[in-house]
């Protein structure tokens, strides 16, 4: 049991954040509402984040930026580094200016050629050392079975900085926006809310391989029209391709 | 991932509770007001992040209070130490409740007119134009906060917390800052915007009320009743 903290403590702590991102177990969440309840000055704290949260993301949408010489080396470029963290990525490639054109070339790709193979999930090409690869596009359903049995289509990756296109077939009818978050031994690894899809078509994501650790994983699709329901949950699993000698074999 | 335990219990606030408890038992209308103003705050958070939907978060808001008033009244809390778990649990159960009577009207195809409006309007905050001065407000004054830090790496803290909500770990690493240099500035940026959010409500209040002031000089200049 760790020692007491008094209620001013537990604010200058990160919980207040970890709670707006959820990351806090069923446990922790439900402990922290409790300890809102009975102290009004911490829901007000956690207010405050909200507020800045809420602040924060029409600044950006006014096209506020922190200036190039803000930007680390690593966002600015594809990492031969450590990964970048998943919600840097993400929201590189999930702007809405990126989602509609390669939402538009995922159809065309898949209406042209790839259909068939692409129903029975196909794998990801390898990319030759030292050459950036195609896009690689996936479509994931819950309904579909594959490879794993139940546990959702196989998918080798190589390079992390590979830019995957993931078509995912919700449940229709139910109008957006949405929120997609990746699960993985029933834990969050990554949520992102916000996302603008048509109510009767998929909801297609671009990502960096880097985002998708490997192992079963399963991504959760919600609907956050009231009330918030779930339009599909996607078993999936990733494998990683080992890395090429310098040689290239 | 680094856990926070919360404080135990203090024994007045206890003891202040209990006080509470058996007032509303008793029929205090003044503590009746007390639990509501001390449980709000919480309960609010609480329903906006079971529902984006405000309209929704606010009956909720209302019906969870008339359900724990009307337990405590009817002496079936028993243990007054519960009282917030209490309160949250009804909360949950209500808003479960709601999405039952949603789903069921959403198999029979009917949707009563509440509803329709409800989801014509979810996920929609800025639609109302109230809605839309408070978010352009609330946006210039995270816009002043972020001019007001001294260091471009605490506004790049602030946009990968709350905008990009990375984790601690990673933000630290990429920053290379200290833990404890990450909480700060986090618990300033709330603490500042809080500052900043609540002189800017004072001074609508003060301009209201000389709007007021002068409009009334006016009336009364002219002959009519200054009030």
């Amino acid at each position: 049991m760790r020692e007491e903290q008094q209620p001013e403590n537990v604010l200058e702590t990160d919980l207040v954040e970890r709670y707006l991102q959820r990351r806090l177990t069923e446990a922790e969440e439900a402990a922290f509402e409790e300890y809102l309840l009975a102290h009004p000055e911490a829901a007000l704290a956690v207010e405050d984040a909200e507020r800045l949260q809420r602040g924060l993301r029409r600044w950006e949408a006014e096209g506020g930026a922190l200036g190039a010489d803000a930007v680390p080396a690593s966002w600015a470029a594809p990492a031969a580094g450590p990964p970048r963290a998943p919600a840097a990525a993400w929201r590189r490639f999930a702007a809405p200016r990126y989602l509609a054109p390669l939402a538009a070339l995922a159809a065309l790709v898949v209406a042209a050629v790839l259909l068939p193979p692409l129903l029975q999930h196909r794998e990801s090409p390898q990319p030759a050392p030292g050459r950036p690869g195609p896009a690689t596009l996936l479509t994931l359903s819950p309904l579909r079975g594959g490879p794993g049995q139940g546990s959702g289509p196989v998918l080798t990756l190589g390079d992390p900085g590979e830019l995957l296109t993931i078509s995912l077939e919700k449940r229709r009818g139910v109008p957006g926006p949405y929120r997609v978050t990746l699960l993985q031994d029933g834990r969050k690894v990554w949520s992102h809310e916000g996302l603008a899809a048509d109510s009767e078509g998929p909801l297609v994501l671009a990502i960096e391989a880097r985002l998708l650790p490997p192992g079963r994983a399963e991504l959760v699709a919600e609907s956050l029209v009231s009330p918030p329901q779930e339009v599909g949950r996607f078993p999936f699993e990733i494998e990683r391709a080992p890395a090429a000698s310098p040689d290239g074999r | 991932m680094v856990s926070h335990s919360l404080p135990a219990p203090d024994p007045d606030p206890l003891l202040a509770l209990r006080e509470l408890v058996a007032r509303i038992e008793e029929g205090s209308v003044a503590a009746e007001s007390e639990l509501v103003a001390h449980y709000s705050p919480g309960l609010r958070v609480i329903l906006r992040r079971l529902t984006p939907n405000a309209a929704l978060a606010d009956d909720l808001h209302q019906e969870t209070l008339a359900v724990v008033l009307r337990k405590i009244r009817a002496r079936e809390l028993r243990q007054p130490e519960s009282l917030a778990g209490f309160v949250r649990a009804t909360a949950k159960n209500l808003f479960i409740a709601d999405r039952r009577k949603e789903a069921r009207y959403a198999d029979l195809g009917e949707e009563p007119e509440a509803e329709m409006d409800r989801l014509k309007h979810a996920g929609e905050p800025s639609g109302h134009p109230l809605h839309r001065l408070v978010a352009e407000e609330e946006a210039r004054l995270v816009r002043q906060l972020l001019d007001e830090l001294r260091h471009q790496r605490d506004r790049e803290l602030l946009v990968r917390v709350y905008l990009h909500e990375e984790d601690k770990e990673s933000v630290c690493r990429e920053l290379e800052i200290d833990p404890a240099l990450y909480n700060r500035v986090l618990f300033r940026a709330r603490q500042r915007l809080r500052e900043l959010w609540e002189r800017n409500e004072k001074r609508q209040l003060f301009f209201a009320a000389a709007e007021e002031l002068q409009k009334a000089r006016d009336d009364n200049s002219r002959g009519g009743t200054l009030r």
